[in-house]
Formats: C-alpha cells, sequence, structure tokens
C-alpha cells in the first residue's frame, strides 16, 4: 500500500517536473501503452474449464516514466514508477509500483555501486540467458521483466576489463563476473551462487566480417538435477531425474547472428538443457508431478501447481525438452511506417513450435499501434500446446 | 676512363632518384596536411560530444524519418551515441570501438555485440556519424583542379587503408585557399558511387570553423536525400572506462 502511494505520488511529480522545473531533477521519458489481449482458451488441456479462472480478455493500460535525481556528480537516484489500470469482464483494479528504484554512489574513481530494486541482465544471447543470476527466461514472452533488490557494485580498469559482483537483498544468493576483451571477442567469466549452490559460468561474443556476429553462453553446475521426459513422443508430465550430485550439469547456448544488405536481421540460437533444478527443487517438483497426475484436477493446495500452471499465468518459458531452437526475424522499414519482428520456437525434442509474429506502424515519432500473436503449434502432448494458450494482443504505445 | 663515366652516370641517375623520391614524399605530405586540415572542420583532435540531428527525406521531398542524438568523440576509433529523438528510443545506447559495435536499449538490459552492417541510424552510415576523421583510414593524393558548384575545387583523392571501413574511396573537391569541404563522392569496394554528399553550411565554435550541416543524396535509392545537422560542439573528458561495452548500461547517466 505505501508503495502505491509513493509510486502514484513519484509519478504525478515526474508528470508536473517534466513541466515545471529542471536543474538536479529529470524526466527523461514517459511511456503510455494500452494493451487489450484475447485469449483462446478452446482447445486448453492444461486448463480444463478454466478451473484457473484465466481472463479471456483484457485491457491493461500502463504508464511508466524514468525520473532521475542528481544533487551531486557521484550520487543519484533513479525512480521508475508503474502505474497500471486492469479492465477485465468482470470489473477493474488499479496498481502501482516501482520497476525500479536504485540509489548509485560513485565513491572512488570508476567504482559504482547501486542498491536498491534494478533491472539487470547477464550473457550474450537473445532468447536465454543461463549465465543471467537475476532472470535467465527469454524476454521476447514475457510481458513485463522482473526486476531483484540488489546491491550492485561495478569496478572498471579500463576500457576492456571490469569486475561485477551482485547481493540480491531478498535471499542469499550472489555473483560475480570479469568481464574482458581480446581482439574481437567479448568474455565474461561468472560465479554464481544461486540457492547455496554453486554455477561457474562463461560467455562470449564475436563478429566475423561485417555481417555475422558468434555468441555462446556455458554453465556448469554440480549438485543440480534436471528432469526431462525419457522419450520424445512422451507425456511432458513424465519425466526423470537425468543427473545426481556427483556429476557436473552442463547446459549451453550457441547464437549466431546475420544481417542483409537490406538490413534484415536474423538471430538463431540453439539451446541445450535447462538451467536445471537444486535438489530442494527437484524434491518439489517430483511431490507436484504425482500429485497432480494422481488427482483428476489440480488442487488448489498444491506447491507443484503454482510451477505447472506458470507459464499459462505469467507467460514465462520453462524447459521440459532437452533441445531447443530459437529464430528471429526483424526488419525496420518492412513498409513505409512498417516494421516486423517474428520470434519463433522450436523444440527438437517434441516438435512443437511456438510462433510470435508481430507487426508495426509507426503513426507519428510518439504513437505507434503493434499487433502481435502468440501461437503454439503442436500435438497435444508438446511442451508448447498444452503450456501456453493461444492469444493475440493489440497495443497502442505513446512515449514522450 | 670509360668507368669514371659509367660512375658519374650513376651517381646523376641516383641524384634524380634521391630528387624524385623527394619530390613524391613532399606531395604526399603536402596532401595529408590538407587532409588534416579537412578533418578539424568535422571535429577537434581531443574528445569532444556534439549534437547530431539526422533527416531523411523521400523522393518527394517529404520528411521520413528524423533521429537526433548526442555523439560523444574520444578519438579516430571510440565514440559512442546516446539517442534523444524520438522518444521511443531514449535509452538506446551505440558503442563503437575500432571495428566492434556494440549497442544497448533499456527493454533488452545488457549490451549487445552487433555486426558493422546493421544500421541503427537510418540511411546514415555509423562511419558519417562517429568517424570524425578521414586521416586515420584513408590515404590522401592530390588529383588537380576541377569546376564543381561554380568553384574551381581542389581534387582530393582518399583510399582505403584497409577494408574495414564504409568506402574503398572518396572523393573531395575541397575549396584550395582554405581547404574547406564543398562536395565528397562515396564509393563502394565493387567501385559502385553510393552517395554524394555536400557541406552546405559551416559555423564558428570557439576560434574554429566546423560543418554545420551536410546533405547526403543516395546514389543507390535515387531521389531520396539526408540531411545531418551538427551542433554544440563542446570539448568533453571521455576517460577510458566509458568504452568498455560493460558501461554501457551506465552511459544513459551521464
Amino acid at each position: 500500500m505505501r508503495q502505491f502511494a509513493l509510486a502514484i505520488i513519484v509519478s504525478f511529480f515526474g508528470i508536473c517536473q517534466q513541466v515545471i522545473a529542471e536543474g538536479s531533477f529529470y524526466v527523461d521519458q514517459h511511456e503510455i501503452k494500452v494493451l487489450s489481449r484475447y485469449n483462446d482458451f478452446q482447445n486448453s488441456v492444461f486448463n480444463p474449464e478454466n478451473i484457473l479462472s484465466l481472463e479471456k480478455k483484457y485491457v491493461t493500460t500502463r504508464y511508466h516514466s524514468s525520473i532521475w535525481w542528481q544533487p551531486e556528480d557521484y550520487f543519484f537516484v533513479h525512480l521508475k514508477p508503474r502505474l497500471k489500470f486492469h479492465v477485465n469482464e468482470t470489473g477493474n483494479k488499479c496498481e502501482a509500483e516501482f520497476d525500479e528504484a536504485y540509489a548509485a554512489l560513485t565513491p572512488i574513481n570508476k567504482l559504482f555501486i547501486d542498491v536498491g530494486k534494478k533491472n539487470i541482465r547477464w550473457g550474450t544471447a537473445y532468447a536465454w540467458n543461463l549465465v543471467n543470476i537475476f532472470d535467465p527466461y527469454n524476454q521476447f514472452i514475457k510481458e513485463e521483466n522482473n526486476f531483484q533488490d540488489v546491491v550492485y557494485a561495478q569496478y572498471y580498469i579500463n576500457d576492456t576489463f571490469s569486475l561485477s559482483h551482485s547481493t540480491f537483498l531478498n535471499h542469499s544468493d550472489y555473483a560475480f563476473k570479469l568481464h574482458g576483451a581480446f581482439h574481437q571477442i567479448d568474455y565474461d567469466f561468472l560465479y554464481l551462487n544461486q540457492n547455496k549452490e554453486s554455477k561457474i559460468g562463461f560467455d562470449v561474443s564475436t563478429t566475423l566480417g561485417d555481417s555475422l556476429e558468434f555468441h555462446a553462453e556455458v554453465l556448469g553446475q554440480k549438485g543440480t538435477s534436471a528432469y526431462f521426459p525419457t522419450n520424445p513422443t512422451q507425456n511432458i508430465y513424465a519425466w526423470e531425474k537425468t543427473n545426481n550430485n556427483q556429476t557436473i550439469f552442463t547446459s549451453f547456448v550457441l547464437g549466431t547472428q546475420y544481417t542483409t544488405i537490406d538490413n534484415t536481421n536474423i538471430v538463431l540460437e540453439y539451446f541445450h538443457n535447462g538451467t536445471g533444478l537444486s535438489n530442494s527443487q527437484y524434491d518439489l517438483a517430483l511431490e507436484g508431478i504425482n500429485e497432480s497426475l494422481s488427482g483428476d484436477k489440480y488442487k488448489a493446495d498444491s506447491p507443484w501447481r503454482g510451477f505447472l500452471l506458470n507459464s499459462s499465468s505469467f507467460y514465462q518459458f520453462s524447459q521440459f525438452r532437452k533441445n531447443y531452437l530459437f529464430l528471429r526475424v526483424s526488419k525496420n522499414n518492412l513498409f513505409e511506417k512498417i516494421s516486423m519482428e517474428w520470434n519463433n520456437y522450436y523444440s527438437i525434442d517434441d516438435q512443437g513450435l511456438l510462433l510470435l509474429p508481430a507487426l508495426k506502424y509507426k503513426v507519428s515519432d510518439y504513437f505507434y499501434i503493434k499487433n502481435r500473436f502468440f501461437l503454439p503449434i503442436g500435438n497435444s502432448l508438446s511442451e508448447f500446446k498444452r503450456f501456453y494458450e493461444k492469444y493475440v494482443i493489440l497495443e497502442l504505445e505513446c512515449f514522450f | 676512363m670509360q668507368s669514371d663515366m659509367f660512375k658519374m652516370r650513376l651517381f646523376s641517375l641516383l641524384v634524380l632518384l634521391i630528387l624524385f623520391s623527394g619530390m613524391s614524399l613532399y606531395g604526399k605530405d603536402d596532401a595529408k596536411v590538407i587532409l588534416a586540415k579537412v578533418d578539424a572542420y568535422r571535429g577537434y583532435n581531443q574528445p569532444f560530444q556534439m549534437n547530431v540531428e539526422v533527416v531523411d527525406y523521400d523522393k518527394n521531398g517529404k520528411v521520413g524519418h528524423k533521429l537526433s542524438f548526442l555523439a560523444y568523440i574520444k578519438d579516430r576509433q571510440s565514440s559512442f551515441l546516446k539517442y534523444i529523438y524520438p522518444p521511443i528510443d531514449k535509452g538506446k545506447v551505440l558503442l563503437m570501438v575500432d571495428d566492434n559495435v556494440w549497442f544497448y536499449h533499456k527493454k533488452i538490459s545488457k549490451p549487445l555485440r552487433l555486426s558493422q552492417r546493421q544500421r541503427l541510424l537510418g540511411n546514415v552510415s555509423n562511419a558519417d556519424v562517429a568517424r570524425a576523421n578521414f586521416s586515420f583510414d584513408y590515404s590522401p593524393k592530390i588529383q588537380g583542379r576541377k569546376n564543381i558548384k561554380k568553384q574551381n575545387a581542389l581534387v582530393l583523392e582518399l583510399n582505403a587503408k584497409h577494408k574495414k571501413v564504409a568506402y574503398s574511396k572518396i572523393i573531395l573537391y575541397l575549396s584550395p585557399d582554405t581547404y574547406k569541404p564543398i562536395q565528397g563522392e562515396f564509393y563502394a569496394f565493387s567501385g559502385k558511387l553510393l552517395k554524394t554528399s555536400t557541406y552546405t553550411q559551416f559555423h564558428k565554435v570557439g576560434n574554429s570553423l566546423k560543418i554545420k550541416q551536410m546533405e547526403i543524396v543516395d546514389a543507390v535509392l535515387k531521389g531520396t536525400k539526408t540531411t545531418i545537422n551538427y551542433s554544440e560542439y563542446k570539448l568533453k573528458s571521455l576517460p577510458d572506462h566509458y568504452f568498455n561495452p560493460d558501461f554501457l548500461p551506465r552511459i544513459r547517466q551521464l
């Protein structure tokens, strides 16, 4: 409630500040998005009779602004409030919160320390970032990013090397990163401690000629389990444990990016193995699977239910197969004022396909209309078909 | 006796060779000095920032895209651009170091390496904006005089020193007394003319004259035109760590 009130006050202040004052306060962007979404539940095996009570149609209006207060060169505060009005067939609600709210300090030259809620991403890949302890899941499916409460310190040694450290305020996870470059190759070495288990990561990116880019991420972890179907056509609920504490569980992403002469951009990524589960997560998952399979419907108090339904309710990609491909084709100015972006996920093991085409029409430099589709394709047992609903989104965006 | 004659001839030949090589060396230096003076119209020999506005016009002369950004240029190899217009692009940063290009967007929240071919500045190449200096990438040669835009212009031919640049050859037409650029022709490695630029306006910044506006006519997309306006040149301290790709998320706060 306090955050709600504060976010409203700060948003109002941001709008006024844009108009009336200058100096150590400034607002560098306002964004209003009206999003209308229509879900198609007709073929959903996953949500029979809509027991989750998901909304079939809704309209959300979101307002974001980005506010900076910099009283000194070595200190500033950044606030990014979000106001959200949500209307569906049964009623409406209003939310207000901060997407980002942190203080940043530069105590000595080249050292930067941020404390608070902040959006941080690590890694070189587009669809999945295995090495991103903050949120590994892809950005193309989710409507909203996850932000973390952190103490984030970065020391820039020179134009090539830097050291980063992050400690999470809400739990005991922490991470280190060494960034470096060698000729035309960027690389990061990472150490992540998540759920009290250690992970070692490495990522790299480079270019070849003037049109090709390559990137990769590798993550190795001990004491981690993964669960995958025992054969490609098997129901996604029937998993087996593939690893134990004695072996090192390795996952990786390999990707490339090519730009054609007419500036069409193509990204292709191959993803192998999920991020894995810790032993406690694995036990919880197993319990949930058994519980889900034993009943006719999901039980309201099942700890596993939320995890299973996570994909449908929060559109978060989950890895239930071993091998995926991601293909992204994008082009600005496909036609005059129209740009195109098409993201596609293909599950190699069960031949499931997730298509996410989107078109954007530029009305003016301030207004845009965007149409997005979310189309899972495959047999009824495939991950995408089971875990996602078909939907279409129409967005009106305004920036000023 | 014959041997002495031979020695005399050999000596004369050597003297001539040295003289000619000296002359050719002098000529090349001269072209380099001229090119350095041309570069001075495009920027400074020390780190600076400037506002850049890029406007694309279609075949009917109607404004297509308009972009503006703050360009921070450290030297011939290192620069970054902070997008300020249109509002949807606020928060984007493009970093260029040598032949490397990185991009940051607040929605992606991490620096991404791009290939050089990816154009993020409308019809303008990264080099047009961020490389304020021809001397580093091109070898100049004086090619005489030619009448251009009703002026008797000095013709300077620039040939790429390596293949990592956007153009294989540039022909610059300069005012013979001040070396102020009048027009430029930019050629691809295939030998094809890509575009012609006309330096239309200059303005005084401190004690020196800088380019204020240039017009680029695309030779491939015939009929289209782009203008680039440069303003608010300022000397600016740009430490090395600003050019670390990991610093990109923090550039927005500068």
